[in-house]
């Protein structure tokens, strides 16, 4: 046991305090947002946005930017890394990376290229935020900017926390591994301003679809991760503070292709509620939500992984696979209920 | 040696559980890309059956003649997954060391664990590692779609029963258990050990083939080294601890350690139970040595790697089936 003992702390002396095969923080890039857009002669432009250290610790105090943009041209991301190596000649490390982006045109073409790319990178995390961006994604890590918080990792992190904000359906990469339709954040930034526009609809990981500010909300509804929002029936006198209480419960009737979801919610209504106010803000969800499925079901993009639901009913595989889900999905009648 | 009852459960869980950590997770989720629980089933009711069978039938006595090639094919083992469990920590963790260090550095601490006191080690260690996966896995289970479970029968009985007969080799290990009952302190103690340490072993596949289910639900990636791993990246609990891979890391660490000591050790005592001049002791560091050799050249063991989990099957399900019974 001694000798176990000796050779644990031998090995956590050599292996864990980085004394062999150290890096050194002063010979490191951090990149925190990778920016991807398309090029007409078939090559990518990666914008890197790495951080400055020395302007992050001077604070609010500082002149210089805590952040700082590099742009190369390539054909994928691995030899874009080795190009910026040579520019700014320091080591990049990826293992902050919070935010990837590309531009509507990649968009278009899709993303899966890109998929196994980023994702067997063992430095990349899997909960960095996957963004769509309105124009290029250069002009948009160009502009971004936090003036409430000088630490730009920190900022990507409360940015595009989905509890933090019902305007944005965060999509993390380690949802690539599971879904190949989805909704990613649409956004944007002027003048050193970002916002969020809404969302863009995937199918087979291709854009085929927008989804409106307004209409994302209901989306995290549907897909269980609202923290609250607020539903405004000033028209009516009231408005209403709804909270999601715990994720959907979703129910399958294979035989009928109908599809039960129920929203378990918490309302606190405001201002001068008519007696119906409650049937009036469940009526609202349920359209609301059920639009989204149709835009959804007319496109043929799964976004709310029905499939999965269906797999219960068989036995097997095959008998799964015969089913032959996509053909059915346009077909599937859903069905909300909203309880308090 | 002996064992107590409680170190030699913790040794044989670690023998057979220990290759949850390479790649054996995602060989049980490709057979049947759903339905965990038949896959695992599968697996443990034959060796379950297997082993009722012995015990009905009393003490199986393995002829001596045989001792060679178990204690060959477990070096043989030890030295493909040494490979693995090297290749795997260069390739996540220590990218830019060069490979020959990391298996020394493993076979040092496999030397000195057959030499130490391995019941100890793997009653101290064993349950730490495995309490720290299932921790780390709760927090992943929350995110995880159940549904993927499901279709309950996966491929179906044909499919799997017919794939995944071969892939009973990757539980070669089982073996361990027809050699522990001679170092048990208390002999009586052979049916409560060997039902434990089935129980837990099912348990621990159980709950890590399910993650690997639910957590990842299209294939693994190519370059995928350890699907634990893989699982357990997705952890993100506040903004304070992102990055879960030191803590898997030494985990990690610890189960190939017992792991590899242990089948050396296994390895050095069945040998030396052939002839009366060898003993243990003087057997760990030959053994360890050519464990080495081989495991360096893991690359050109990988046709003889096929063969092997096409045929090791065979040692602990029906090797013993021919062996010479002597019923009391």
């Amino acid at each position: 046991m001694k000798k176990i003992l000796l050779f644990l702390i031998i090995f956590s002396s050599v292996f864990l305090t980085s004394c062999f095969d150290s890096k050194e923080v002063d010979n490191m890039v951090y990149v925190v947002a990778i920016g991807t857009d398309k090029e007409e002669t078939g090559q990518y432009i990666y914008t890197f946005q790495y951080a400055l250290p020395l302007n992050i610790s001077k604070g609010s105090s500082g002149d210089g930017e805590p952040l700082q943009c590099e742009t190369v041209k390539d054909t994928n991301i691995y030899s874009a890394i080795d190009n910026m190596s040579r520019i700014i000649s320091k080591e990049i490390t990826l293992s902050h990376l919070k935010l990837i982006a590309f531009s509507q045109d990649i968009a278009f073409d899709g993303l899966e290229k890109f998929k196994p790319e980023i994702l067997s990178d063992v430095e990349i995390l899997p909960s960095a935020c996957v963004v769509i961006t309105k124009g290029t994604a250069e002009d948009y890590l160009k502009n971004v900017s936090s003036p409430l918080e000088l630490n730009p990792a920190k900022y990507y992190n409360f940015a595009f926390d989905e509890k933090n904000s019902p305007f944005i359906e965060a999509f993390y990469l380690k949802n690539f591994f599971e879904k190949s339709d989805y909704v990613l954040p649409l956004v944007y930034a002027e003048d050193k301003k970002a916002d969020t526009d809404g969302g863009i609809m995937f199918k087979d990981h291709k854009q085929i679809s927008c989804l409106t500010a307004e209409e994302i909300p209901y989306l995290k509804l549907l897909s269980g991760t609202l923290n609250n929002f607020t539903i405004d029936l000033t028209g009516q006198g009231f408005s209403a503070v709804v909270t999601q209480q715990k994720k959907p419960f979703i129910k399958v009737d294979k035989d009928n292709l109908n599809v039960y979801i129920t929203l378990y919610l918490t309302k606190e209504i405001h201002g001068n509620p008519p007696n119906d106010a409650d049937n009036m803000i469940n009526n609202k969800i349920r359209n609301k939500c059920l639009n989204i499925i149709r835009k959804a079901q007319s496109q043929e993009a799964d976004i709310l992984n029905i499939k999965a639901a269906f797999r219960p009913h068989f036995l097997t595989l095959d008998q799964f696979e015969s089913f032959n889900f996509y053909q059915k999905y346009p077909e599937i009648y859903f069905d909300i209920k909203v309880r308090s | 040696m002996t064992l107590k009852s409680k170190e030699a459960v913790a040794v044989a869980i670690n023998l057979i559980c220990a290759k949850t950590f390479l790649m054996v997770p995602v060989y049980f989720k490709r057979l049947t890309e759903s339905g965990s629980l038949i896959t695992v089933l599968y697996v443990f009711t034959l060796a379950a059956v297997f082993l009722l069978i012995y015990l009905l039938s009393g003490k199986i006595k393995i002829p001596k003649f045989l001792y060679p090639i178990i204690a060959i094919l477990m070096v043989l083992v030890c030295s493909i997954n040494l490979f693995e469990y090297s290749t795997t920590v260069s390739a996540l963790f220590f990218r830019t060391t060069p490979l020959f260090i990391i298996f020394l550095f493993f076979t040092l601490a496999m030397i000195i664990g057959a030499y130490s006191n391995i019941g100890k080690l793997n009653l101290f260690f064993v349950p730490v590692i495995y309490i720290t996966v299932f921790l780390m896995l709760l927090f992943t289970f929350s995110d995880g779609n159940y549904y993927y479970l499901f279709p309950v029968l996966g491929k179906g009985f044909d499919a799997v029963f017919s794939d995944g007969f071969f892939m009973l080799s990757s539980l070669f290990e089982v073996i361990i258990l027809f050699f522990i009952p001679d170092m048990l302190e208390d002999k009586k103690d052979v049916k409560k050990v060997t039902a434990y340490t089935l129980i837990f072993s099912f348990i621990i596949y159980l709950i890590i083939t399910a993650g690997c289910l639910i957590t990842v639900h299209t294939d693994l990636p190519e370059n995928c080294f350890s699907p634990l791993f893989l699982i357990l990246r997705q952890i993100k609990i506040g903004t304070y601890f992102q990055h879960p891979d030191t803590a898997f890391l030494i985990i990690y660490f610890l189960s190939a350690f017992l792991y590899l000591s242990g089948i050396l050790y296994f390895a050095s005592h069945i040998l030396s139970k052939t002839w009366r001049k060898l003993s243990k002791k003087m057997l760990i560091i030959p053994f360890g040595l050519l464990i080495l050799i081989l495991g360096v050249n893991g690359e050109n063991l990988m046709p003889a790697t096929s063969y092997l989990n096409k045929a090791l099957w065979i040692v602990p399900f029906i090797f013993p089936i021919f062996a010479r019974r002597s019923f009391k």
